[in-house]
């Protein structure tokens, strides 16, 4: 035997404990400041000398963190977060592409046609359905061992799956539709497209659920531009010749779109709570207010007039007939980052925080799975 | 402080009956009150709690004829939500206390007490406990405080991180190192302070480690 009994310990370590409250017990106020790290190290050595051996002190410790808000990386891939890095990093890409070309190249005048094929993105409005299952993302190896009673996981409180287990693939579902959010901005499309990795595959990477349009957010590939690539056979110069910086930054800025299962039919997210509307690929755009005033984050459109849209504050607003806006309400204040439907009753929405939240009755009630 | 005025003026209001920052702070804190309180426990056990808190919060005593709210305790060291986080984990606590003071002891412990096949394995499971506990007190408290989060509060190796400030990595680690340290000086205890040999001393461990139960339930200590 190389250890000592758990059950040993934990009761050795109970037995040592003072029961009851002392002097030096924390208060609220002690308590919170102690959470928010704003002791100064004294006060907090303080504290962790008292509750070392207060059974109380120490089980306000552990309750206290188990009430911890859960540290959100999903924050990062909010695209409220990277969205100012858009233009930034297309521009730092259009910059290097443009000292890499061949002065024939630059010089040349470039129609959109022209770009789109160089492009060569596939797209496709309606993605095709995964020929696997969603692929399961496992959690990352810790790099240090526990004892072998070793529990882990990210959950604040109680028991967790052993290290080996799969994170839930609802979770990691929407993780991975929260980074294909943030890869919305377009400022990765366009090396994405040169480096000629289809956007079909990146779709079955993100492994999105088979309904056509049923996709959080709009992919930079369906621009006009890019949707207009899709019609002709890619390029014989296909690659970075022929991109421009001006095609770059133009495709940089491109708004979130979401596009129903008919190619025609889709929705571009603009500031404000806007929306646009086109009924001819994109060609034109209508503007519709969905009645929010926030800028939405997020869409999906499962049917050519059926559309939802979320947004920070749990704003969740739906169109069933391509012109009219409800918005809906929602149980949680939180911000809404993606969202799934399947049609005008049916949606999951998910937060900033990992949850989510679904509707089987338009959006009249919400549950948690 | 000063970056928790805000929160200290709607505490303040609260605290004075004014309706509409009572109305604010319900629409603004219920749901984190209620996540707090789900997080202590699952099954939405704490959520009555989280509710007792509004009346107190509220101020209903009025026997002095003047509102006393739990507000007034409120002085602005940190954000009101964490605040708030805090006293419904002693509201918390403190019921689950006093819940286990009053549950009766298990069957199965006084049977457990009462019979003790082996005298040597139980002088040896005695000094066993009598090393480890000199062992525990000679620990610095951090690394007792990291002890008791994971091994009495449970909490996961993360929590365990997040209580001591450190990752969840280090957590593992330096509970991996006490634990070698323990058993080290609880050895070292049972060779130099009760004059066992080697054997003996496995044999101690043996006793300890196939039947931890009679000692998991001879003393209830906690709380």
């Amino acid at each position: 035997m190389n250890d000592v009994p758990r059950g040993l310990l934990r009761e050795t370590l109970r037995g040592r404990m003072t029961p009851d409250p002392a002097a030096g017990c924390l208060d609220s106020e002690a308590l919170a400041a102690w959470a928010e790290g704003t002791l100064d190290a004294r006060a907090r050595d303080a504290v962790e000398r008292h509750a070392a051996d207060c059974a109380r002190c120490q089980a306000l410790l552990a309750a206290m963190t188990r009430t911890e808000p859960q540290p959100s990386p999903s924050r990062w891939l909010r695209p409220s977060t990277f969205g100012w890095l858009a233009p930034l990093a297309a521009a730092a890409a259009a910059i290097l592409i443009w000292i890499n070309l061949p002065s024939s190249s630059i010089d040349r005048a470039v129609d959109t046609t022209r770009v789109a094929k160089s492009v060569a993105l596939p797209r496709d409005a309606t993605l095709p359905a995964p020929a696997a299952p969603p692929p399961i993302v496992t959690a990352p190896e810790r790099i240090a061992v526990a004892p072998a009673d070793r529990r882990r996981g990210g959950a604040a409180g109680g028991r967790v799956a052993p290290r080996t287990a799969p994170v839930p693939p609802r979770v990691a579902d929407e993780a991975i539709d929260a980074i294909s959010q943030m890869k919305d901005a377009p400022q990765a499309s366009p090396l994405a497209g040169a480096k000629g990795a289809p956007a079909e595959t990146r779709d079955r990477v993100t492994g999105l659920p088979a309904p056509a349009g049923a996709v959080a957010g709009g992919l930079p590939r369906r621009d006009e531009t890019l949707t207009s690539a899709s019609k002709v056979q890619p390029s014989e110069k296909s690659g970075f010749a022929g991109i421009t910086a001006d095609s770059l930054m133009r495709r940089a800025l491109v708004a979130v779109d979401v596009v129903s299962p008919d190619p025609g039919m889709r929705w571009r997210l603009l500031p404000a709570g806007q929306v646009g509307r086109s009924i001819d690929r994109g060609v034109t755009w209508q503007t519709q207010s969905t009645g929010a005033s926030i800028t939405l984050t997020a869409g999906a459109a499962p049917a050519p007039t059926v559309c939802w849209l979320v947004g920070p504050g749990g704003v969740v607003v739906l169109t069933t007939d391509g012109v009219t806006w409800q918005r809906l309400a929602f149980p949680d204040a939180s911000d809404l980052i993606a969202v799934r439907a399947t049609d005008a009753a049916n949606a999951t929405v998910t937060t900033a925080d990992g949850r989510t939240f679904r509707t089987t009755d338009g959006g009249k009630s919400w549950r948690q799975p | 402080m000063g970056a928790h005025t805000a929160d200290l003026e709607l505490a303040r209001l609260c605290a004075e009956g004014d309706e509409h920052a009572w109305e604010r702070f319900v629409r603004e804190y219920r749901p984190l009150l209620y996540r707090a309180a789900d997080a202590l426990d699952t099954t939405q056990g704490a959520r009555d709690i989280a509710d007792s808190l509004y009346a107190e919060l509220y101020g209903l005593d009025t026997r002095t004829g003047t509102r006393q709210s739990l507000f007034r305790y409120y002085q602005g060291r940190s954000s009101l939500a964490t605040w708030l986080r805090a006293v419904l984990a002693q509201r918390y606590v403190d019921r689950l206390r006093a819940q286990r003071r009053v549950e009766p002891l298990p069957d199965e412990e006084a049977a457990a007490c009462s019979d003790e096949p082996d005298p040597d394995r139980a002088r040896y499971a005695a000094l066993v406990r009598c090393a480890l506990e000199r062992a525990l007190g000679r620990l610095p408290p951090r690394d007792r405080l990291r002890f008791g989060c994971y091994y009495v509060q449970e909490l996961t190796l993360v929590a365990t991180g997040r209580v001591l400030k450190e990752s969840e990595a280090t957590a593992s680690r330096q509970l991996a190192r006490t634990r070698l340290a323990i058993r080290r000086d609880v050895e070292r205890d049972l060779r130099e302070e009760s004059g066992l040999n080697g054997e003996q001393i496995a044999a101690c461990f043996a006793s300890v480690a196939d039947d931890p139960g009679p000692l998991d339930l001879k003393k209830v200590i906690y709380e």
